[in-house]
């Protein structure tokens, strides 16, 4: 494909190519931050993406067959020193879009069976990852547990109670942010629990694919890492999915 | 306005001893790149050299950021972001990859995540001081027409608005831009092409206008 530049193009780009004014105080800062995320401080403690990689790489079968069953512990990092472990973890546990929502569509229905057979509740956990056990935790944020606890009213169209958990112990807030609620971080806070430090909301969903993620102190994106992922198909973002109901 | 610092020039650190004189070449597209030293010492965990490559790509990060979405104050936090990931993944940094790359890899992905973030909350662009004021006194013309052309570029898709900037503003080969966005070459090239007819075809309507 030829590129073809003009006297148009040329302005576009020499305007764009403009640099900005970069504050006196950048690179001080820069080296502030990475010293404080040294000691351990800081929303870094969250943000345990891999950044070299590109966002939502093509996971190989090889890798798909190492993933965690549903209801495995995951475990999220704090410390530098972990990681690389959790970075291994996390390229695992990214599943192929088909092969998501056939493990969605498994655990939902596991859930709704599990239900049946129960004395009638306001929500029941079907899908679940245990704790992980006690290590020093010196961040707060280290494991990031999700459990999503699913209710059936109506199998067709009345909407289905569905349990937002996220253990993030120092975290100030955390709200979940769909495309049930617009995307709207104030909409559906997450309650902490002094006793565990985990946070959760009950939010009605109605029956179908959703979207998701966590955003803690009210701008740390953070997925939920025992759901499938998907790619925004606006802008790229990653986004955790769920099946609520019978599709 | 904070004057800008041309990270084309060399540059001196004063700020720990010793201090560190940047050597840039230019690429093949004649954009500026780093003596590949400092990335050395840098992934040896001189401090010194780390200074030196944030101070070195600083703006032009932050110029590509600005661009991706379009609020300076959530550029910045970007760029930041970006600096301090690249210190801690640098002993993963394979010297066989372009560094230009490898940096641009984790900004576009910073990016992307803000913007999925920051997009959802509101889609009001607020461009603030940038670019930056050269001196020269206000040219209505000329900020009337920076304001279309940032108008124009936040109306692209972001894919296409990010293989643009790649492509026509930071200078890189399509090889480069495949490693920094997972996209393949040909769908590379297409988004480039129509993200310049659409700059083309709504830039010439407003000039006629």
């Amino acid at each position: 494909m030829r590129e073809e530049r003009d006297e148009m193009l040329d302005r576009i780009v020499e305007e764009l190519k403009t640099l900005p004014a970069v504050p006196p105080d950048a690179t001080a800062r820069v080296l502030a931050r990475v010293d404080a995320a040294r000691r351990g401080e800081g929303p870094s403690a969250y943000a345990s993406q891999d950044d070299d990689d590109v966002i939502f790489f093509p996971t190989s079968t090889e890798e798909m067959r190492a993933s965690p069953a549903v209801g495995q512990s995951v475990h999220t990092p704090a410390s530098k020193g972990e990681s690389r472990t959790a970075g291994r973890f996390r390229r695992r546990f990214v599943v192929s879009l088909p092969a998501a929502i056939g493990y969605a569509v498994a655990a939902t229905l596991a859930g709704f069976l599990i239900r049946g057979a129960l004395p009638r509740q306001t929500t029941t956990d079907t899908i679940t990852a245990a704790s992980p056990s006690g290590t020093n935790d010196t961040l707060g944020a280290r494991a990031t547990l999700t459990r999503v606890a699913v209710s059936r009213r109506d199998l067709q169209e009345a909407p289905v109670t569905v349990q937002f958990v996220l253990d993030a112990r120092r975290a100030k807030s955390v709200a979940v942010v769909g495309d049930f609620n617009s995307w709207d971080g104030s909409k559906t806070p997450l309650q902490r629990d002094s006793a565990t430090g985990v946070w959760s909301a009950l939010v009605d969903v109605h029956p179908g694919r959703h979207v998701y993620a966590f955003l803690v102190d009210g701008s740390i994106w953070t997925l939920d890492p025992n759901a499938p992922r998907t790619k925004d198909a606006d802008y790229g973002t990653d986004q955790s999915v769920m099946i609520v109901g019978v599709p | 306005m904070m004057p800008a610092r041309d990270v084309r020039e060399a540059s001196t650190l004063t700020s720990s001893p010793p201090s560190l004189t940047l050597i840039g070449g230019r690429n093949k597209r004649g954009m500026s790149a780093i003596d590949m030293s400092i990335v050395q010492r840098a992934k040896r965990g001189d401090r010194t050299a780390f200074a030196a490559l944030v101070d070195f790509y600083y703006a032009r990060c932050l110029r590509f950021a600005v661009h991706m979405l379009g609020n300076a104050q959530d550029a910045e936090e970007a760029v930041q972001d970006t600096f301090v990931r690249v210190h801690g993944a640098l002993h993963r940094y394979d010297e066989f990859d372009r560094f230009e790359s490898w940096l641009f890899r984790i900004l576009a992905n910073r990016c992307r995540t803000m913007m999925g973030r920051e997009a959802r909350r509101s889609r009001v662009l607020v461009y603030g001081d940038l670019p930056h004021d050269r001196g020269t006194p206000p040219d209505v013309d000329a900020i009337v027409w920076r304001e279309e052309i940032q108008s124009a570029l936040a109306a692209l898709p972001a894919a296409q608005r990010e293989a643009f900037l790649l492509r026509h503003v930071e200078g890189l080969e399509y090889e480069e831009m495949g490693q920094i966005t997972g996209a393949g070459v040909s769908a590379l090239k297409m988004r480039v092409k129509r993200a310049c007819e659409f700059l083309r075809l709504r830039l010439a309507e407003v000039e006629r206008a």
